[in-house]
C-alpha cells in the first residue's frame, strides 16, 4: 500500500545571539513540526539564509542596535522573499515601523505570545492560495462597462456586468463576487441602495464594496460611506489608480477571510471554511468518478479528563501538537481543520482503504509522543477516528454523517482506532451466510452450525497467534498464508467485517508490507472477539 | 456421481459434504491434503475433484500437475475452490488446465447447482464415466 507523502518539515531560520533564548525557541518550534536552525550573527544568518533555503526566518532585534534593521534590508535586498517575523523588546513604535519599511513581515514584541507569533508564522508560510478573484461591475453605460471590463479582464479578473438595481441578485449569485464595483445612478435605483441591501446581508458584511461614479460631490461620498462603501472613486479614472484600489481591498478582504476560516489555536481551517472545501469537491466527484475523496473525523479521546489533570494551557498544547501532526503528515493538497473543541476534520485525496492506513499511521505516532506537564511530567494521548469516502449519489451531509457514525463506532468499541464506514454497513455475522447453513443443518439432521462454530473457536487463539508472530517478526510469507486461511474461516461463519479486514491483511502481506499490516492486527483481533461472542450467542 | 472434495480446512468440507450429500444428493469423499487427494482420487476415481488452492506443503497447482500426470486420474474434471478470486488469478487458475473455479465461502444451500452448471457448462461428458 502506498503511503501518502509525508511533507517535509518547513525550515525556520532562528537568528539570535543568545544562546539559551536560541535554544527554548528552537525546542518549541520543533515541538511545533518546524525544523530549526540557528543564527547567532547577521553574518551568519545570511550565510544560512543562501545555504539552507529556509521557508520563514526568525529575528531578534536588539535596543539601539541597527544591526537587525539592516538585517532585513540587506535580505530583502538580496531578493529574499520568505516571510521575517521580527522579536524585539523595542516597543517604539518608530522601530517597529522601520522594521516594517524593511521588509518584515510581522513585528512580535517580548514577552513574545507565541500562540499568536505561531498563528501569524502558519499564516504567512501556507497564505490562501491564489485564486482568480470575481468582480461585480454595477454600471448601466455600455461604453464605461466595456472600458472598466477591459482594464480588469487584462489585469486577470473574472468580471460580471450588471447594468440595472433590478439584475443584481442575480448577478450576485451566478458570480459570488469578492468585490463589488458601483456606479451611484442607475436606471431603475441608486447605486447607495444596493450598497445598503448588500450590507444588511451578513454573508456580504465583509466584500469591498467601491463606489466608481461622475458625481464626487462631497455629499454623495458621505452618503456612500455610511452605506458601507470602502472607497470611492471618481470618474474618469486611470487603469493604474482603479487596479491599486481594487489589489488593496482585495488581498484585505482575502486576509480577513483567512482569518475568519482559520482557527487561532492551531492555524488549521475552522469547520466552516473546510465545509465550504469539501462541499465543492462533491461536484469535482460528480463529474469525475475516478477521483477518491475520504473524510476523516477524529476525536482525541477522554479530552476533558487530560484538561482536568493537566490543566488546560497542558491541553491546548495537545491539540496544538495534535494539529501540526495531521498537517505534517498529510499531503499539501489536503485539507486539515479543526472540527470543533478536541473534534478534528481531514479531507485526503484517497480512497478509503489507503486513507484508513494513513490515519492509523498518524495514531500510531501520535500515541507514541509524550506530552509535557506542566510540572515536568510526561503523558500520552491516543484519538479515534472514522473514515468514509465520497461516491457520486451522496451529499455533503450524508458524507458528514457516514465519517461520524464510523467515528462513534471507534468510540463504542474501545477508542484508540479507525474504522472506515464501508466496513460498518454490514453486520458482524452475515444472514446470508448463516442461514443457508441452519436449513442444511435441519435437512442434514446434524448440529452444522455448532460443528462450524466449535471449529472456529478452537481455532481461533492459535489463528492470532499465528498472525501476530508472523507479522512481528516479519515473516510475510507464513503471515499471508495465516490471513488467507482465516480469511476463509471467517468466511464460513458470515464474519463479514472479520473477512475483509483478514483480506486486506493478506494483500499487504503478499505485497510485504508488514508495517501497515502490524497497524491492522489489532483491528483483527478486536473483530475476532466480537466474531466469537457472537458465535457464542447463537442460538436458535 | 462421485465427488472428491480436497481441501485442508475442516470447515469447509464439512459444509462442502453436507450441502452435496443432502442437497445435491451426490456422494462424496473427503482428502484433507494434496497427497491424501491424489491417493483417494486413484483409489476412488471420482467424477469431479474439487481442488482447494492454497494448502501447505502440495498446494492445489502441485496437486493438479500430479493428477494430470497420472493416466488413472488425468480425465477427471477439477475445479478450483479459492476465496480470492480477481478475474487475473481465475485466469491463470484456469490456464493450468482447471474445469472451472468456485469462490468460497460457499452457499450452503445452492452449492450443487452451482457445481452442476460448471460442470455441465462442457459438454460432451468425459468419456469413462458412469
Amino acid at each position: 500500500m502506498p503511503r501518502l507523502g509525508t511533507a517535509d518539515r518547513p525550515r525556520v531560520l532562528v537568528v539570535e545571539d543568545e544562546s539559551e533564548t536560541a535554544f527554548v525557541i528552537s525546542q518549541l518550534l520543533d515541538r511545533e513540526g518546524f525544523a530549526v536552525s540557528i543564527a547567532a550573527s547577521p553574518a551568519e544568518a545570511i550565510s544560512l539564509a543562501a545555504q539552507l533555503a529556509p521557508q520563514a526566518l526568525l529575528v531578534d532585534i536588539r535596543l539601539g542596535d541597527e544591526s537587525g534593521l539592516d538585517l532585513l534590508e540587506k535580505l530583502r535586498a538580496d531578493g529574499e522573499k520568505i516571510p521575517i517575523i521580527v522579536m524585539s523588546v523595542v516597543d517604539q513604535v518608530n522601530v517597529k515601523i522601520e522594521a516594517v519599511r524593511r521588509g518584515c513581515d510581522a513585528y512580535f514584541e517580548k514577552p513574545i505570545d507565541w500562540d499568536v507569533l505561531l498563528r501569524k508564522l502558519r499564516y504567512l508560510l501556507d497564505p490562501p492560495e491564489p485564486r482568480t478573484h470575481r468582480i461585480l461591475t454595477v454600471e448601466d453605460d455600455p461604453e464605461q462597462s466595456r472600458f472598466i471590463a477591459g482594464i480588469l479582464r487584462d489585469a486577470g479578473y473574472e468580471v460580471d456586468i450588471c447594468a440595472e438595481v433590478a439584475s443584481v441578485d442575480d448577478a450576485i449569485s451566478r458570480l459570488r463576487p469578492d468585490l463589488v464595483l458601483l456606479d451611484v445612478h442607475l436606471p431603475d435605483g441608486s447605486g447607495l441602495d444596493v450598497a445598503r441591501y448588500l450590507r444588511q446581508d451578513d454573508s456580504f458584511a465583509a466584500i469591498p464594496i467601491l463606489f466608481l461614479s461622475a458625481d464626487s460631490t462631497d455629499a454623495a461620498q458621505i452618503e456612500a460611506g455610511a452605506a458601507g462603501a470602502d472607497g470611492f472613486l471618481r470618474k474618469p479614472i486611470s487603469p493604474e489608480l482603479l487596479l491599486a484600489s481594487i489589489a488593496g481591498r482585495l488581498s484585505r478582504a482575502s486576509h480577513l477571510q483567512s482569518l475568519l476560516e482559520h482557527d487561532g489555536l492551531t492555524g488549521l481551517l475552522t469547520r466552516a471554511g473546510f465545509i465550504d472545501r469539501a462541499a465543492a469537491l462533491i461536484a469535482d466527484k460528480r463529474r469525475n468518478a475516478d477521483l477518491h475523496f475520504s473524510l476523516v473525523l477524529l476525536d482525541v479521546d477522554h479530552f476533558n479528563p487530560v484538561t482536568d489533570t493537566y490543566g488546560h494551557v497542558a491541553g491546548d498544547r495537545v491539540l496544538a501538537s495534535l494539529a501540526s501532526f495531521l498537517r505534517r503528515n498529510v499531503r499539501e493538497s489536503d485539507l486539515v481543520a479543526r472540527y470543533g473543541g478536541e473534534e478534528f476534520a481531514l479531507l485526503l485525496h484517497a480512497p478509503e482503504s489507503a486513507a484508513r492506513i494513513v490515519v492509523a499511521d498518524i495514531l500510531r505516532e501520535f500515541a507514541a509522543t509524550q506530552h509535557q506537564t506542566d510540572d515536568g511530567g510526561t503523558f500520552t494521548v491516543t484519538f479515534t477516528a472514522g473514515v468514509a469516502e465520497l461516491t457520486r449519489e451522496m451529499g455533503i451531509e450524508d458524507w458528514k454523517i457516514l465519517a461520524d457514525r464510523a467515528l462513534y463506532e471507534g468510540k463504542r468499541h474501545g477508542r484508540n482506532q479507525v474504522i472506515a464506514a464501508s466496513t460498518m454497513d454490514e453486520a458482524i455475522l452475515d444472514g446470508r451466510v448463516l442461514d443457508p447453513l441452519f436449513e442444511l443443518e435441519r435437512r442434514a439432521g446434524v448440529p452444522l452450525v455448532a460443528e462450524i462454530r466449535e471449529i472456529f473457536l478452537s481455532a481461533l487463539p492459535a489463528r492470532i497467534e499465528t498472525i501476530r508472530r508472523a507479522v512481528e517478526s516479519g515473516d510475510s510469507r507464513t503471515a499471508e498464508q495465516a490471513a488467507h486461511a482465516f480469511r476463509s474461516a471467517a468466511g464460513n461463519v458470515g464474519a463479514v467485517r472479520l473477512g475483509a479486514l483478514c483480506a486486506e491483511l493478506e494483500l499487504l502481506t503478499r505485497a510485504r508490507d508488514l508495517e501497515h499490516a502490524r497497524t491492522l492486527v489489532p483491528a483483527v483481533v478486536d473483530e475476532s472477539r466480537r466474531v466469537a461472542a457472537a458465535l457464542a450467542h447463537l442460538v436458535r | 456421481m462421485k465427488i472428491l472434495i480436497i481441501d485442508d480446512e475442516e470447515d469447509v468440507r464439512r459444509i462442502a459434504t453436507l450441502s452435496l450429500v443432502h442437497v445435491g444428493g451426490f456422494a462424496v469423499i473427503e482428502a484433507c491434503s494434496g497427497e491424501e487427494g491424489l491417493r483417494l482420487a486413484r483409489e476412488h476415481r471420482p467424477d469431479a475433484i474439487l481442488l482447494d488452492v492454497m494448502m501447505p506443503v502440495m498446494d492445489g497447482p502441485a496437486t493438479l500437475a500430479a493428477l494430470r500426470d497420472d493416466p488413472l486420474t488425468r480425465d477427471i474434471p477439477v475445479l478450483f475452490v479459492t476465496a480470492r478470486a480477481t478475474p487475473s488469478e481465475v485466469e491463470d487458475l484456469e490456464s493450468l488446465g482447471a474445469k472451472g473455479i468456485l469462490t468460497k465461502p460457499f452457499h450452503a444451500l445452492s452449492f450443487p447447482d452451482q457445481l452442476k452448471a460448471v460442470l455441465d457448462a462442457e459438454p460432451p461428458p468425459i468419456p469413462g464415466l458412469d
